[in-house]
């Protein structure tokens, strides 16, 4: 945090002084939409989120083949009282030759195909912010990491060194799914170690496809009840083996994601949704249906290999998930008026019966001033994993006026 | 001879420096475009008046043998207009004006290079404001047969997707063009049929029909067609109830680097009044650009295109 301070009082002098600087003003609001009698306990119950945020971007060039990047962010959300600054970026680029580049520090990557289904994807999430309805980007947390890219005739290949990070779950002040019994503490995952990952991409005709292999430490954390009445997080080990392609079929756009994933299980874990070893896949078909109409379907499909293994990890009152999970994703978005208004409706549906529903609206109101909302629907049998959330159902709105 | 006379008979009136007509052949080749509009057959007078103008202007054909076929002016359109030089750069300005007046702005780097004769091109563009798109690429990967590849790069989530986007249907970021505006059609996707020499703005033009031969939102496009420089100076798009949709003019023509480049265009939607102007500054042809700058690695990092 002390790093972060200093990162975000220094480098902002170096982009001013490049004249470089940019960012956004945006407030987001999401209210709960069921009775607030269950979430009675909660810091943020009938007022989910209330979030004033000020990011400052900034750019500094000093001279060919180096840069430096700097996205700070303050946040104040008064539902849940608490008040940060916080770097989410801060990086320098070095570029000694068109074919190879350096990025050293803090920043955000992306890999695989998927749009909300991630098969190799291994870089953290912020389903916080998903589930509160917060514009896309913050749908990414960045990483400490050292990025090395090269381009080798047609093949790119990418080879990053992280210190590993988590998903940014549901805050437990937010969402009743997550809420912790009374007096329960949590201890910070583990996070020792670091993450390497390469990926190797290039275009097999008019595909693209890739190829990844990484050794990190899951995304997710295993839960442990430890003593003195608290829950220990961890970050378990996990080796990923992966490939993904895309390319245009019929009129769309066809993705494709496999992965074989070994996580070393610990027992006594009380996250039924860590698995150990699985093979994980993704299927999806994107087209454009009419005039600025947009389709899209996906289908993911997560199956355990060890599954006695699994069961044999979990503490003894967690009740298992299935053995194989499976969610079908389906979008239809429709922009009028010369693509300022956006409206559409995206659905995902868990074989566990778990359904959640997100329709939205977007409003350009002028270059740089946009007007986001929408409503969340969780539903389906209390043990699935959007079911559990029925609590948690909420309608959003954001406004950002970018500069 | 039938088929010459079929094509003679589908012209209008002829005019003394209309050269010799010889659109493609083909079924919609067969009707006169005001017969399209007005639903009319001019029945057996029409047939000989057809076979008078045949025999009449048959020598006024052959004094203008070196005038192109209505496809061949399409064809020198679309290289003038799409694919001149081997490889250009450009500063892109778009305004978006409403009918009340208001005004958006799109401003971008535009990359273009030929991927030699074949007719594929690539496309990269790079947007520097307005402040919530600063950082957005898109890649046009452009082929002459069939759709184009086309990727977006999200610059707050480091994410490139390749994206479904109807090429003769799809606004460009909002704007009224669509991206077959942007990136140009094939000439195998429409029939064309000339129509008569004219004069645009104190040019000599070829004015040429055309109609696609597969869906899209338009039924009939025509095009003024710049006789010297092969630019198109004028479009009008026309729905199948002949009511016109949309109207694309060349408001500036300049010669940089040897090659005449419409600086300045205008798309009007007229079924709303919306309109969208375009200028393009900074123009540069033939730097160079090679298949290393059309790449993922340069969305991410448009300054790795820059060198």
């Amino acid at each position: 945090m002390k790093k972060a301070w200093l990162l975000a009082a220094v480098l902002p002098s170096c982009a001013l002084a490049a004249g470089g600087i940019g960012g956004y003003a945006q407030q987001h609001l999401a209210y709960r939409a069921t009775g607030h009698g269950p979430c009675a306990g909660l810091p943020a119950c009938a007022t989910m989120a209330n979030e004033q945020r000020l990011q400052l971007h900034g750019e500094w060039q000093p001279g060919a083949g180096i840069g430096a990047t700097l996205r700070t962010d303050a946040v104040h959300d008064r539902a849940v009282r608490t008040t940060r600054l916080v770097a989410r970026e801060a990086y320098l680029d070095l570029t000694p030759s068109p074919e190879v580049s350096l990025r050293l520090g803090r920043q955000v990557i992306t890999w695989g195909v998927g749009d909300y289904l991630f098969v190799n994807d291994i870089y953290p999430k912020n389903y916080d912010a998903f589930f509160t309805g917060k514009p896309f980007d913050h749908m990414k947390e960045a990483v400490d990491a050292v990025k090395l890219n090269a381009l080798v005739g047609a093949i790119e290949a990418e080879l990053v060194l992280a210190r590993p990070r988590q998903d940014e779950t549901p805050l437990r002040a937010r969402f009743l799914a997550a809420a912790t019994p009374p007096g329960m503490a949590v201890q910070a995952a583990d996070r020792d170690g670091s993450d390497f990952a390469l990926r190797v991409a290039g275009k097999m005709g008019r595909w693209d496809g890739a190829l990844y292999v990484a050794r990190y430490r899951a995304r997710e954390p295993a839960t442990v009840g430890v003593p003195g009445n608290a829950l220990e997080l961890e970050l378990r080990p996990t080796r990923h083996v992966g490939a993904s392609a895309t390319g245009s079929v019929a009129n769309g756009v066809v993705l494709a994601e496999l992965a074989y994933v070994d996580t070393d299980l610990r027992a006594g874990n009380m996250n039924p949704y860590l698995f150990g070893r699985r093979l994980k896949a993704l299927l999806g078909y994107a087209t454009e249906l009419g005039h600025d109409l947009s389709f899209s379907a996906q289908y993911h499909h997560e199956a355990e290999l060890d599954y006695g293994r699994y069961l044999q990890s979990l503490a003894p009152m967690v009740e298992p998930a299935r053995r194989a999970q499976q969610t079908v994703y389906l979008r239809l978005h429709k922009r009028l008026f010369h693509q300022t208004l956006g409206m559409g409706v995206q659905a995902f549906a868990s074989f566990d019966g778990g359904k959640y529903v997100n329709s939205f609206a977007s409003y350009s109101i002028a270059d740089g001033l946009n007007l986001e909302a929408g409503f969340n629907w969780f539903g389906g049998p209390a043990a699935s994993r959007y079911g559990m959330m029925h609590h948690d159902r909420n309608v959003y709105a954001s406004l950002r006026y970018s500069f | 001879m039938n088929d010459y006379l079929h094509v003679l008979r589908i012209q209008p009136v002829p005019q003394a420096d209309k050269p010799a007509p010889q659109g493609g052949a083909g079924p919609d080749h067969l009707a006169p475009s005001f017969m399209h509009k007005h639903g009319k057959d001019h029945g057996g007078g029409a047939d000989f008046l057809a076979l008078v103008a045949a025999l009449t202007f048959a020598g006024v054909g052959a004094a203008h043998a070196q005038a192109p076929a209505a496809p061949d002016m399409i064809k020198k359109e679309l290289a003038a207009f799409y694919y001149s030089g081997k490889d250009m750069s450009a500063r892109v300005s778009m305004r978006l004006i409403n009918p009340e007046g208001g005004v958006r702005e799109r401003n971008m780097t535009m990359l273009r290079a030929n991927k030699g004769d074949t007719g594929d091109q690539r496309y990269l563009m790079v947007f520097d404001t307005p402040a919530d798109v600063k950082g957005m690429s898109f890649l046009i990967a452009k082929f002459a047969k069939g759709d184009d590849d086309r990727w977006m790069y999200f610059p707050a989530l480091k994410a490139i997707k390749r994206i479904a986007a109807d090429d003769k249907k799809s606004s460009f970021v909002g704007s009224d063009f669509t991206y077959e505006d942007v990136s140009g059609r094939d000439v195998d996707e429409e029939r064309h049929v000339f129509v008569k020499a004219d004069q645009v703005a104190g040019r000599k033009v070829f004015v040429v029909e055309s109609r696609p031969t597969g869906k899209t939102d338009y039924a009939m496009r025509t095009v003024w067609i710049d006789q010297e420089r092969w630019l198109p100076l004028k479009e009008e798009y026309f729905g199948g109830d002949g009511k016109p949709l949309r109207v694309f003019s060349a408001d500036k023509v300049e010669q940089v680097g040897g090659q005449w480049t419409i600086t300045a265009r205008t798309m009007k939607n007229l079924q709303t009044g919306h309109r969208t102007e375009v200028v393009f500054k900074e123009v540069r042809y033939d730097i160079g650009l090679g298949d290393e700058v059309f790449t993922e690695r340069n969305m991410k990092n448009p300054s790795l295109a820059a060198k």
